[in-house]
């Protein structure tokens, strides 16, 4: 860690540098503020972080990504749990609830991905193993570009398809979000249809990245899988 | 004694005629003395109601009521106000919603078509305008639901705009799952703004 620490303005680099470790930043206009932004924040960030890196080290995801991850994961399978049982429940209170709970939690999903989507463009992931081919690679990188974009499409299209139907999303009962559109029940329908065709692509994409994690951690043998999982020890590079 | 008979008869005439002169005076010197009969127009008038779903807000508007007002500011012992709601007419801009609210756990339209509201004693002057004591009787229960309101003089009549609170279950709206306040509160609010015309009770 302490390796780690200290190093990583000079690892990210402005986008001109050409430090090893810059193949591992994809090059975007956020990069410059990037160095900026975290050589301003390492050394705060560093002296707390000695036990559990927040941040990303070359070798695994920092807690902070941990977090995002695993408790959107969380979310994401409660949310199929609760939106498929409300789809087969009668019109009635207990379909209400049912619902109620499912666009608290998929609000709360929207606003992780907002947080998600600022940490990880200020934070890059750690290098893919050496050893994947270029396919591999676009794999990946297709299938986490699909999640986060289903991050908010997901929950946008029910936000939507709520105010379509003129019935106001709450926030656990503390507050109410604005009604995004107007009600028309075409745009309900059509919306609704998004929001589940969109659920069965998310389903899709969520056992390819389950199968490509044990696949890496069973056949390939990397640290693909070790590095996203909190309370272990895969400093070992990958 | 025929011309005494008649001079009595004449006399309690002109006692008669006096005070039925002296009455029609009186009303028409001070015509606030008693309360000015009004009639809700239902086009100009609005009646609408707020839940809670699912945590969040839902307003929903009877389009079909009738409101006979009685009130003058300076007669306030005869304000009576008297209001019936066609359940049915109910509206929350989603046709399963309003379907659902008619349906028989709900406010039942089959059995209890309309909703009534009476007050009863004279309204009271509050800071912001009166507030009135009456009974509603909804989906066959009578219970009272206090309103407040403001009244002001119009071109074409007055203005009476108000509201009220009232809980859904005090009046059995909500049987079966619909009991539980939990996919729908309990509290309601309505509130009401009616364009009144000059006219007579029903």
């Amino acid at each position: 860690m302490g390796g780690a620490c200290g190093t990583v303005g000079r690892e990210l680099g402005p986008p001109q540098a050409t430090s090893i470790k810059i193949e591992t930043v994809a090059p975007n206009p956020l990069n410059t503020w990037r160095h900026s932004l975290l050589l301003d924040y390492e050394h705060a960030v560093c002296t707390w972080s000695a036990a559990m890196p927040i941040r990303e080290r070359p070798t695994r995801y920092g807690a902070a990504a941990q977090f995002f991850h695993w408790v959107i994961a969380a979310l994401i399978v409660t949310q199929f749990a609760l939106g498929w049982t409300g789809h087969g429940l009668p019109v009635g209170a207990h379909k209400l609830t049912v619902l109620a709970r499912h666009k608290s939690f998929g609000m709360t999903v929207l606003m992780l991905a907002v947080l998600r989507l600022l940490w990880r463009s200020t934070h890059p992931p750690p290098a893919l193993p050496a050893g994947m081919s270029r396919i591999e690679r676009g794999a990946a990188r297709a299938t986490h570009g699909a999640f986060y974009v289903l991050l908010f499409a997901m929950p946008l299209t029910g936000w939507m398809m709520s105010s379509a139907k003129n019935y106001s999303v709450s926030w656990f009962g503390l507050f109410t979000w604005p009604n995004l559109i107007s009600k028309s029940e075409a745009a309900f329908n059509f919306l609704r249809a998004t929001h589940e065709a969109l659920s069965d692509v998310l389903c899709a994409i969520a056992v390819l990245h389950m199968l490509a994690a044990f696949k890496h951690h069973f056949w390939n043998r990397d640290n693909v899988l070790k590095r996203m999982l909190p309370f272990t020890d895969s400093g070992r590079p990958g | 004694m025929k011309l005494t008979l008649d001079r009595q008869a004449l006399r309690a005439a002109g006692v008669c005629a006096a005070v039925v002169a002296a009455i029609l005076i009186c009303a028409t010197a001070f015509p606030g003395s008693s309360a000015t009969s009004y009639t809700a127009d239902p086009a100009a008038s609005r009646l609408e109601f707020t839940g809670i779903q699912a945590g969040a807000p839902f307003k929903a508007v009877f389009h079909k009521f009738t409101a006979a007002i009685d009130f003058s500011p300076d007669a306030l012992a005869d304000a009576h106000f008297d209001v019936e709601i066609s359940l049915s007419s109910v509206d929350s801009m989603d046709g399963d919603r309003d379907s659902t609210m008619r349906g028989a756990d709900l406010f039942d339209v089959t059995h209890f078509p309309t909703a009534h509201y009476v007050t009863h004693g004279g309204p009271i002057k509050t800071a912001t305008g009166y507030a009135a004591s009456g009974a509603l009787t909804l989906h066959g229960i009578t219970k009272e639901v206090p309103i407040e309101f403001t009244f002001a003089a119009t071109a074409a009549g007055a203005k009476l705009m108000g509201s009220a609170k009232l809980k859904r279950l005090d009046f059995g709206v909500g049987q079966g799952d619909w009991k539980s306040t939990e996919g729908v509160g309990n509290e309601v609010s309505v509130a009401f703004s009616l364009a009144l015309n000059p006219g007579p009770s029903r």
